[in-house]
Formats: C-alpha cells, sequence, structure tokens
C-alpha cells in the first residue's frame, strides 16, 4: 500500500508538471468544439426555416379578390408559419420544383374569379413532383382537396341561399346577406386556431436539439481530449513496469496509480474549462431550453454529473495507450477511436438518422451508453441501469490495461 | 558508506530454472552460484534468453520451474525479501521524463535516505548529485542510465542484476558505472550481469555463455575472437 501511495503521488506530481501545457491544448480544444457547436446549432436552427414549405403560385393573379386572398394567407393566416407562397411563372414553377426548391405549385386557371361569378367551377391545379412523395406531401394534398372541397361547398351554400332568398321575396336584403356570409367563411378560416398543432418531441427522451448536441460535444471532447494523454501513458519501454515489479509492485496496483492520476488530470482540465465556459454562458446570456429558469452553475453541475463518464472514458484511453507503444501509432489511433465511436454513438447526427442496426450497437456501445447517460443527466433523471453499465465497463476497460501490462512486464 | 546488506552465506544458488515460450524452451536447466564479492556475466547472442533469465530471478517473470536460493530460501517465492535482497537494472529507461532526478529517485528512497545517499552514498558515487535537479528529459544518455542505476540500488541490495546496463554510454559514463560495480564487489556484493561490452566482461570473476537455452562455463581470457566464434 506504501509503494502504491508513493508512486500514486509520483504520478500526480508528473501530471502537475505537465498541466499547465495540457490546460493550453484543453482550451485550443474547447474552442474548436465551441465552433463545432455552433456550426451544429447553426445549422439546426437553419433547418428549422427550411421546414417551411414552399408553394408557388402560379397563373392569373390580378383579381384584387384574389389578391386579398393571397395577401391573408400570406401574411393573416396561421398557415404563414408553416407554408410559404410565392407568385411566380409556370416555368419558374417548373424549374423550382424540379429543383427541389418548390413543394408544390397551385396553378390558377385564367378567369377564375370571374367564374366563381358566374357560378362555375373551373378547378385549381395542384402540381407536385412525383420525388415528393412523403408524408408531407400526403398531407398537402389532403389540404388541398379540404379547402377545394370548403370552396365548393361555401359556393353551394350561397346559391342555396340565393335561391331561397329570391323564393322568399326578400333580394332587397340578398347583397348583405351574401357579404356577411363571406364574411364568416373569411372569419372561421383567418380564425382557426387549432388546425394542426405542430409538436417537436425532440431527439430524445423530452431532451431538446440543443441540449442533444450540448451533450454529445462534451461527449466528443472527453474522447478526443484523450490524444494529450499520449506524451504521459505511452512508454517506449517496459522498464519501469520491470523495475516496479521487481519491487513486488504489480500490474494491477501500477494501472490503478496511473489511473488514478490521469484521471485527476482530465477532471482538472475539465473543470477548468467548464468555470471558464460557464462565465462565458452567464456573459453572452447563452442558454438551453433544459436550463432554462434554473440557478447557479448549472454547467458545473452538469460536468459534476458527469465524472462517470469521464472516468470510464479515461480507463478507455489508458488502456488503448497500453496497447501501443509509438507516439504516432498511440495519436493516431486514440483519435480514429475517437471519430469511429464519437459518429456511431450519435455525436455528430442524433441516431434517428442511422439504421437500426446502428442505433442498436450505439446502444450497446460505451460512448453510446455514455451520451444517453449524460442526456438523461442534463434533463435532471436519474439513471441507475445507465451509470451501472458505465461502472462496468469502467472495470473493464482497467482490466484489459492491466492485462496488456502483465503481458508487457512480462515478455522477454 | 554502505553498500549493501552482508550476506550471510558465502553464496546464491540458482538452480534448474526453466522456461519455455509457446513450444520454444528458452531456458532449460539452469543451475550456478555467485560467490560473495563476485561478479559472474552471461554471455550470448541477441534473443537467447539473457534478459528473461533475470527478469526471472528478479521477479518480473515466473519461470516455469527453478530456485533462486538465499540462505535457504527461495527468492522467487518470498517477494518481500527479494525486493530487499536484490537490485534489478533492466535495459531502457525506467524515469519518468517530466520530472527531475530527485524526484525520480523519491519514487524508490524515502527523502532522508536519498539526502544521505545524495551526500555520502551510492548516488554521490554514481555522480547523480551533480544533476539531482535536471528533467529527465534534458539529461544526456550517460545521465540517464546513471539514475537508472541509481534508482535500482535504492535500499542497498545484496545481488544487483544488470541487464546491459553500458550500452550505448560514453567512456567516462561506463568508467563511473564500473568503478561503482568494483566498490559493490569489495563490499560484498554479488553482481550478475548480461553485457556485450568487453570492458565490462573483465569485471567478471566467472562467465557463462547461453546458447539455445543451456548454459556454459566459458573461460574468458581477454581473447575476443574465441569468443565470438563460440558465440
Amino acid at each position: 500500500m506504501e509503494n502504491f501511495l508513493i508512486y500514486l503521488w509520483i504520478q500526480l506530481k508528473r501530471m502537475g508538471k505537465t498541466f499547465p501545457s495540457i490546460l493550453l491544448m484543453t482550451l485550443l480544444l474547447t474552442g474548436s468544439m465551441v465552433l463545432l457547436a455552433h456550426l451544429l446549432l447553426e445549422t439546426d436552427a437553419s433547418g428549422e426555416e427550411k421546414q417551411k414549405v414552399e408553394i408557388g403560385l402560379v397563373g392569373d393573379l390580378s383579381d384584387s379578390y384574389l389578391g386579398f386572398g393571397i395577401y391573408a394567407i400570406k401574411n393573416m393566416d396561421s398557415s404563414r408559419f408553416a407554408v410559404e407562397f410565392q407568385p411566380m411563372t409556370e416555368k419558374e414553377a417548373i424549374a423550382g420544383l424540379n429543383a427541389g426548391e418548390l413543394s408544390a405549385y397551385v396553378s390558377i386557371p385564367d378567369g377564375f374569379m370571374d367564374s366563381i361569378a358566374w357560378g362555375e367551377n373551373k378547378q385549381i391545379t395542384y402540381v407536385t413532383s412525383s420525388g415528393s412523395v412523403g408524408l408531407g406531401t400526403i398531407i398537402m394534398n389532403e389540404l388541398a382537396e379540404t379547402i377545394s372541397s370548403l370552396l365548393t361547398e361555401s359556393q353551394n351554400a350561397i346559391y342555396g341561399m340565393r335561391k331561397f332568398v329570391k323564393e322568399n321575396n326578400m333580394q332587397d336584403r340578398l347583397g348583405k346577406a351574401t357579404d356577411d356570409m363571406n364574411l364568416r367563411y373569411i372569419n372561421f378560416i383567418l380564425n382557426r386556431a387549432s388546425l394542426y398543432e405542430l409538436k417537436i418531441i425532440g431527439v430524445s427522451n423530452q431532451l431538446s436539439m440543443m441540449g442533444y448536441y450540448v451533450c454529445s460535444i462534451i461527449l466528443f471532447f472527453l474522447l478526443l481530449w484523450g490524444i494529450n494523454g499520449a506524451s504521459l501513458l505511452i512508454r517506449k519501454d517496459a522498464a519501469l513496469p520491470r523495475l516496479l515489479a521487481a519491487r513486488g509492485q504489480g500490474a494491477a496496483c501500477q494501472v490503478f496509480g496511473e489511473y488514478l492520476a490521469y484521471l485527476a488530470l482530465m477532471l482538472a482540465s475539465l473543470f477548468c474549462i467548464a468555470v471558464i465556459l460557464e462565465i462565458g454562458m452567464k456573459m453572452t446570456g447563452f442558454q438551453i431550453p433544459e436550463w432554462k429558469g434554473k440557478e447557479g452553475a448549472v454547467l458545473l453541475y452538469f460536468i459534476i454529473r458527469i465524472v462517470p463518464v469521464a472516468a470510464m472514458l479515461s480507463a478507455f484511453q489508458l488502456w488503448l495507450y497500453e496497447t501501443v507503444s509509438g507516439m504516432v501509432s498511440g495519436i493516431l489511433l486514440q483519435f480514429l477511436c475517437s471519430v469511429c465511436l464519437g459518429y456511431l454513438s450519435g455525436c455528430f447526427y442524433p441516431l434517428y438518422f442511422f439504421p437500426e442496426s446502428i442505433e442498436k450497437l450505439a446502444g450497446v456501445l460505451p460512448t453510446g451508453v455514455a451520451l444517453k447517460y449524460m442526456d438523461s443527466c442534463l434533463i435532471s433523471q436519474t439513471a441507475l441501469g445507465k451509470l451501472a453499465v458505465i461502472l462496468l465497463y469502467l472495470t473493464f476497460f482497467l482490466l484489459l490495461a492491466v492485462l496488456v501490462r502483465k503481458r508487457k512486464i512480462g515478455k522477454g | 558508506m554502505t553498500y549493501c546488506h552482508i550476506i550471510g552465506t558465502k553464496m546464491i544458488e540458482i538452480s534448474n530454472i526453466q522456461k519455455k515460450y509457446k513450444k520454444k524452451m528458452v531456458l532449460q536447466d539452469i543451475s550456478f552460484t555467485i560467490q560473495e564479492g563476485s561478479c559472474v556475466g552471461i554471455l550470448g547472442c541477441n534473443g537467447c534468453g539473457k534478459s528473461t533469465l533475470l527478469s526471472i530471478l528478479a521477479g518480473v517473470q515466473r519461470g516455469d520451474e527453478g530456485e533462486f536460493l538465499w540462505q535457504g530460501k527461495n527468492l522467487l517465492q518470498d517477494t518481500k525479501l527479494r525486493a530487499q535482497l536484490v537490485g534489478y537494472v533492466p535495459q531502457g529507461s525506467p524515469l519518468l521524463e517530466e520530472l527531475t532526478a530527485w524526484d525520480n529517485l523519491l519514487l524508490w528512497y524515502d527523502r532522508g535516505e536519498l539526502k544521505k545517499e545524495l551526500s555520502d552514498g551510492v548516488l554521490s558515487m554514481l555522480g547523480i548529485d551533480e544533476f539531482i535537479k535536471t528533467p529527465v528529459r534534458k539529461m544526456s544518455g550517460g545521465m540517464k542510465k546513471r539514475l537508472s542505476i541509481g534508482c535500482s540500488v535504492a535500499r542497498q541490495p545484496s545481488v544487483l542484476l544488470l541487464d546491459e546496463a553500458s550500452a550505448a554510454l560514453d567512456l567516462i559514463c561506463k568508467e563511473r558505472i564500473y568503478n561503482y560495480l568494483k566498490d559493490f564487489k569489495a563490499h560484498g556484493g554479488c553482481i550478475l550481469l548480461t553485457t556485450h561490452d568487453v570492458q565490462e566482461l573483465e569485471l567478471c570473476d566467472k562467465w557463462y555463455i547461453l546458447k539455445e537455452g543451456h548454459l556454459m562455463p566459458y573461460n574468458y581470457d581477454g581473447n575476443v575472437h574465441r569468443l565470438v566464434g563460440i558465440l
């Protein structure tokens, strides 16, 4: 035990000596991660804008009634948040449809308004491309059908009312009654508040997209941070482990001492960065939906909750470095593992973008479990099951590291 | 100046050490003795099993069979006693590059003991006091080797196992290490070394050649050509 404590102390001293340079590297890494986060969140925000369905309006739009209708739909109707109507020529509309810039276009025939006035029913043509089949298209078709029926039936109601007024000699009230009915229709259509409700359920279990990316970027940061450990954990030869073994300090004792010191270095760097980011968040007012209404150092509190993830990843990194003897191969291995695990666990894209098999794989990968645990921590949920899996992985990686060390000591 | 515990018996006995890697017998029935205050040299070409033999005796590796006896006690089984009696200088550098010589030595010495050794002991003889505050990464190869030996001889061992300790060192550094080894012998210590160095061979009192897993006694007479022919 005494030997272990001395070894741990020396390793901590070693980590302490390298801390300033590691912190500098960590700051650089944080800078790039913040940039990545900004890009991801920016893309996501613009993605929401792009969710608006663009519909082209083609044909005779010169009639003042039609102009008023289009103006009302574009500016007053609640559909303006989901649908963007753009007047254009048919040629432009076809080009837009082919380029995927338009979801569909509506072709209004010449003399449409006059035909309505004369009781004819000239059809509005709704044109969409065969490539745009999907839920959106089905809903659009259904909406077009609904509006078409609504217009026809309302027109029928107007004719019915005219007939009724004529038969009952009430012509003097016809104009006012027609206006009242039209206004009621307009009022009914424009004031509808709950034709549909758009509910975004988030990426996983009540987590907002922003919250998801915060978790995934912190996980990817922890993975990449492992590159800092290259100079500390890669050994050219096994002379020190052998000498320690000769003194009676076995592989497990050595690995555990190194692991604790390395973990301390990782946590020290992580907390320094968390303090800086916390101050930055307070200054810029940056917040994610999960932290809204919460007081105090929310990021620091979150980092404390994810210490088990840092502990598991540092064990994983220690094991990886234990398997190599060259600096270049060590850094490459660490980088490739970080990128692959990050990708497969959903650090770059939410998992629902991936095939089911990858989603299943992510569910058992250590980083996948870690990300889910972090998600739970962010929304203040207890995740004892995931924590247990993380601790199992931690133990497993340490055992692997001990086995590799034993093999190194015993070699030649 | 204290170098080692005085060994009560006249010799160390190594008997029937065996080691097999997969199907290859690396060491077969390795048996020999080392007299008190003497040095034994193991010679052999690269990969013949010299380092394996030393690491088994140092307790780093397990042999399949055999004994390393001191006063009737098998040091291969008594870890505590072995750690106290046997000093081992492995190939390579057991040093932590980021730390100074002082910090590296603290891993092996108590603080008080370290100060004593630096002022009037093994470490001062190895000249480590001259670069005690220097970080290892700024040291020359010779300094590193002296420091490695300094780490290995902590707690005054009686038996020193040296695995090519003077490889790739300059003459001045070699001279320093030989002087130390001579002194170690003179104070009753036992040395078992593997080497390719002629000067180190001359330090030995007995020589063995390890070939195809077998240990054969050899009488070194300074004729290197004859030795090369046998190896």
